[in-house]
């Protein structure tokens, strides 16, 4: 199919103005991060040629320990849960794919159990989960947030494994018994190897869920096992809103779960629509 | 390793973790919501007190109705731009792999930092937003002040979120029907209007229902924009269920009461459960 | 470079003043929590300035924990409800007093206080409307560091403009009063300066502007403003709640005035204002956009700074005017008052930011050490004269000679307007001392209780809800609060805390069956 010149502009024009929207935050938050107090809410929108630029946002932010603190607690937090979840779901993935079950929980049952959990609005469980960290005293640790966190995000390595075993020809598995090997040999020396690039892929999507979880982060942490997400929503402070520093924190907050994003769209596709549609 | 303890062995640690770190809480949930809880302990049994009280508590009425307005507008954006922005891009155009990035980004933002950002972008004494609304010589939006226009930002923000997943799947969705298809109903009829019709229409329908459900499930969950944005305000005009329970809950430590509005949500969310799970089985089987 | 240097002047006074070998506490790490805000901000910074000093004399240290202004209070709470313990002491807001004393999760502080081994302070120092904030009965839990309370700021330029005055007095019919002294001539001259370019910048400008974003502290704008309304000489207790049943009082006449009288009044502001925080409705007035606001002294020593302020040496400051007419709770009547004499009633309205000693901490003595250091005639006099601090003027000792022990010099120092301190620190003299004092309302739940009042006055100033609808709902919303925490607990806690009598129930009932 040919497109007209001038289809082709209207297009363009479309997809143009989605382009700057869609980019739009990025730009601003970066502007803010590098003006002064007085210049922010001026109506000056490039540097250099508006304003003058300056590092100390940046230089401040980045020598604040509360900060440095919440950088360390979220990249615990985020890969230790990525680890614990994608762990326990790939195990489950691949006894989903392999194995046949019978009797009351056949192979979808199970596949749909562990759906369930993604389905759960996290406010639910919030409050009895709340008291149970506190007397497992538990709360203000970076543990009751790792627990939180993989558990609510097996799911989705179980989706994308499953989808990612069942992509292997089956041969594979049926020659390695053949030769003798057991399951778990299998599991570790066979299919794992041969799924490395969507475990990666899963990983990258759940460490970026987890990163940027929001509601257990604040509900579970007051200082010690303080997030980054929960240090930007702190950015506001008696006197009103540090918007320079919103600038900063956005960005450093943003840029990881972005990249991997990007990184990852394949597999994401699969893993957000519970293997319903194949990217 | 035996097939059968196989079996058992790689599905039973996962099962047991979910058990215990959702089952229990559950009925943990139940518990408390027939309990009191004040000064930072069960006080006493509440009966069904902490259910009156839901239900006659105006407050619930409205954070229900904001997260039904909020929700239906921001999940109708989405997937209409998504559905238009998709079909655009699965075009020859030479720029197509560049806009597919570009659109992905806000994917993965985080949604806190994307809320903060969003309130100097609404500023309304000559923030980005109405400057460039202003060149179009439309006249300053009370972006936050007002409490319709509160309830529109914050359904903004989640558009500007959750569009590019909307975005992917129906790339994935349209990426996938054969070319050949195209290519037999151009010879049949060269309308571009019956191809859409005819092909790309029904064939992108199953996956329009996908989307849809899967934003409900996840849109109903909205806590981070609002909470960030406008903390409920003005008023309540943007107080979300989460956000009230949350409240409730953390902020004035009336756990009893925020478990009951928990029990509450969850018996309205099962049969929306069970039809994403009748959905489901369709699919995957 | 000055600044720096009367600080270490500070810093020597008061090591040599206390270089007692009583104070040795190596060894000792004390955690406090405050709003956060940074070293150079608001409320936390004079505390590392305090750090440094005392961990030089005593050898001890100590550890400041910044937690956002809109997370403290539950971040505490949390702490103190899971037994974690993490903290020794916090910097709080008054209104969360309530809920520490009921949980029992706070020490007294006579003990300490009465040894004499501390750095000196005196609790009389305090007028009683703000020693009320740092005691439970005769017992005192705080130590006391900041001093909140609501005045009004005008623009005395502008007020005292010939060309305007005469304008106002032809439209008006009287003279324009500077400062004004009731709300009704408050909302004149608000009404006068909106929607024109008086500063002669090319924009219109506005009368008035106040921070009324849900969790902006919004509702402290309508106490302060209320006061009068509710307060008089014929009721000066009852604000709150009934003290025989614990209804609660904001249905009352007087109330419902006061909010009817709020909404005409932000009528007069930019529209924006009801999404704004402290910080963006601050902005526009030190940007000299309105000719009116009421707010804390932070907003009067922020205008010393020229990076961030207009207005500095053109500052008016008054204690917050009165009515001519008041409604009386107790005897349920409305009363007048003579024009020349309107009914002016004082007010703590906000944190009065202050720490508190936990019961966990094991090292209790220590932490008074340090917090009562912040309490010292020197330092205090240092927060209040600096503008950043965000410690605000209340005690005897802040104010000038002959009430108090201040001299002028030593706010110019600071870089103070002389015009703008003398007028500063008369307004909040004014209002500490009045007759009459806004009761605080300190029992459980005040945290609860005042954010359903944030909420619902924002639903009334935005227009979503009448002022009959937004406080009926205030009322439901206080009923439930009362009845979770239980009614017949409160209603003890609330008695005691505005000291009602059986004497006073006694005239009550006369009026009320």
């Amino acid at each position: 199919m040919r497109l007209r010149w001038y289809e082709k502009l209207i297009m363009y024009v479309i997809l143009g103005v989605f382009a700057v929207w869609a980019f739009f935050p990025f730009y601003w938050a970066f502007v803010n991060s590098i003006k002064i107090p007085s210049q922010i809410f001026q109506k000056s929108w490039i540097p250099v040629v508006q304003f003058k630029p300056t590092l100390h946002n940046w230089k401040v932010e980045l020598s604040t320990p509360m900060v440095l603190e919440a950088l360390r607690n979220s990249t615990i937090v985020a890969t230790v849960s990525t680890i614990i979840a994608v762990f326990l779901g790939t195990l489950v993935g691949f006894a989903l794919t392999v194995f046949r079950y019978r009797g009351p929980f056949k192979n979808t049952d199970i596949y749909i159990f562990f759906l369930t959990q993604r389905i759960l609005p996290p406010v639910v469980v919030l409050m009895p989960l709340y008291i149970i960290m506190k007397n497992l005293h538990l709360l203000d640790t970076v543990w009751a947030l790792i627990i939180v966190d993989s558990t609510f995000n097996i799911p989705m390595a179980v989706v994308i494994m499953r989808e990612m075993f069942k992509s292997l020809p089956e041969e594979i598995f049926e020659a390695a018994l053949v030769d003798g090997a057991g399951w778990g040999r299998i599991f570790t020396k066979v299919a794992l190897p041969l799924s490395a690039p969507g475990l990666v892929a899963t990983s990258m999507i759940i460490f970026s869920y987890v990163w940027n979880e929001f509601l257990f982060a604040v509900s579970f942490s007051f200082t010690k096992a303080v997030t980054l997400p929960v240090i930007v929503a702190g950015t506001q402070q008696n006197r009103g809103i540090e918007f320079w520093y919103v600038g900063t924190r956005s960005l450093l907050v943003m840029i990881i779960p972005v990249i991997f994003s990007l990184l990852s769209q394949r597999y994401l596709v699969r893993g957000l629509t519970f293997g319903a549609v194949k990217g | 390793m035996k097939r059968n303890s196989a079996k058992v062995l790689f599905v039973l640690p996962t099962a047991l973790w979910i058990l215990v770190f959702t089952a229990y809480p559950l009925g943990y949930l139940f518990y408390l919501s027939f309990h009191r809880f004040r000064f930072g302990r069960i006080i006493g049994f509440a009966g069904f007190r902490n259910f009156e009280r839901f239900f006659t508590d105006d407050n619930v009425f409205n954070s229900v109705i904001v997260t039904l307005i909020i929700i239906s507008v921001a999940i109708a954006t989405e997937v209409f731009l998504g559905l238009i922005l998709a079909w655009l891009v699965d075009k020859p155009l030479r720029m197509n792999k560049f806009f597919r990035v570009i659109f992905s980004l806000p994917l993965f933002a985080t949604p806190v930092a994307v809320a903060f950002l969003f309130i100097t972008i609404y500023y309304e004494e000559g923030g980005p937003m109405n400057s460039i609304l202003g060149l179009f010589g439309i006249p300053p939006v009370p972006w936050l002040s007002n409490p319709f226009w509160a309830k529109m930002s914050v359904a903004v923000v989640d558009i500007w979120q959750w569009t590019p997943f909307c975005f992917i799947v129906f790339l994935a969705g349209f990426q996938s029907i054969p070319q050949e298809l195209y290519e037999a109903a151009y010879l049949d009829t060269k309308s571009r209007w019956q191809i859409l019709k005819s092909v790309s229409f029904p064939l992108i329908l199953p996956i329009f229902t996908i989307v849809l459900i899967l934003r409900i499930m996840e849109a109903i969950k909205i806590f981070d924009i609002p909470a960030v944005l406008t903390i409920g305000g003005p008023g309540r005009a943007t107080e979300v269920y989460s956000l009230f329970t949350y409240r409730t809950g953390l902020k004035y430590f009336n756990l009893g009461y925020a478990s009951a509005m928990g029990v509450v949500l969850l018996l309205v969310e099962i049969p929306l459960i069970m039809f994403i799970v009748k959905r489901l089985r369709k699919v995957i089987s | 470079m000055r600044k720096f240097l009367v600080f270490f002047a500070i810093v020597a006074l008061v090591a040599l003043a206390f270089a007692a070998g009583d104070r040795d506490y190596h060894g000792i790490t004390i955690r406090i929590t405050v709003n956060q805000a940074g070293k150079e901000g608001a409320i936390s910074g004079p505390l590392y300035r305090a750090a440094k000093i005392w961990e030089k004399e005593t050898g001890g240290k100590v550890d400041i924990i910044e937690i956002p202004f809109t997370q403290h209070y539950s971040k505490m709470m949390e702490d103190l409800i899971s037994g974690a313990g993490n903290f020794d002491a916090s910097i709080i807001g008054s209104w969360w007093f309530g809920d520490l004393i009921a949980g029992d999760f706070v020490v007294p502080i006579d003990k300490y206080y009465n040894s004499g081994k501390h750095p000196y302070w005196n609790k009389d120092w305090l007028p009683p409307s703000l020693q009320i904030l740092h005691k439970w009965g005769n017992t005192w839990y705080g130590v006391p560091n900041d001093s909140d309370g609501q005045v009004l700021y005008y623009r005395y330029d502008v007020l005292t403009n010939p060309e305007y005055r005469k304008k106002f007095k032809e439209k008006y019919g009287y003279d324009l009063p500077v400062p004004p002294k009731t709300w009704d001539q408050v909302l004149d001259i608000a009404r006068f300066f909106t929607g024109w370019d008086w500063n002669k910048d090319g924009e219109p400008d506005y009368g008035f502007v106040m921070h009324l974003k849900v969790g902006g502290q919004g509702m402290f704008h309508f106490m302060s403003l209320s006061a009068p309304f509710v307060i008089n000489p014929y009721n000066p207790k009852l604000y709150w709640f009934d003290p025989t049943n614990m209804k609660p009082l904001i249905k009352s006449p007087g109330h419902k005035k006061a909010l009817e009288f709020l909404i005409k009044l932000i009528k007069t502001g930019p529209k924006a204002q009801v999404s704004w925080d402290l910080g963006e409705a601050w902005n526009f007035f030190l940007q000299g956009k309105a000719v009116l606001t009421f707010t804390w002294g932070d907003l009067g020593s922020l205008a010393q700074d020229p990076n961030r302020s207009k207005v500095k040496g053109k500052l008016g400051v008054s204690v917050l005017p009165g009515t001519l007419e008041s409604y009386d709770i107790v005897h349920e009547r409305w009363v007048k008052f003579p024009k020349d004499k309107p009914n002016v009633v004082g007010n703590t309205t906000g944190g009065s930011w202050h720490g508190v000693i936990f019961k966990h901490s094991k090292h209790p003595e220590a932490v008074y050490d340090f917090l009562s250091l912040m309490a010292t005639k020197d330092f205090s006099l240092w927060n209040v004269s600096n503008g950043w601090t965000g410690v605000d003027p209340g005690w005897k000792i802040h104010f000038l000679r002959p009430i108090g022990e201040a001299s002028i010099r030593d706010y110019m120092h600071y870089g103070w307007d002389p015009g703008d301190i003398v007028e500063y620190l008369a307004a909040y003299y004014d209002n500490f001392y009045a007759k009459l004092i806004l009761p605080y309302l300190m029992i459980p739940g005040t945290f609860e209780y005042w954010h359903a009042l944030d909420v619902h006055l924002s639903e009334a100033v935005t227009g979503q809800k009448t002022v009959d609808q937004a406080l009926d709902a205030i009322y439901k919303d206080w009923e439930n609060i009362t009845e979770s925490y239980g009614r017949k607990k409160l209603l003890k806690l609330y008695r005691e805390s505005i000291g009602w009598t059986a004497a006073d129930d006694k005239e009550y009932k006369k009026y009320h069956h």
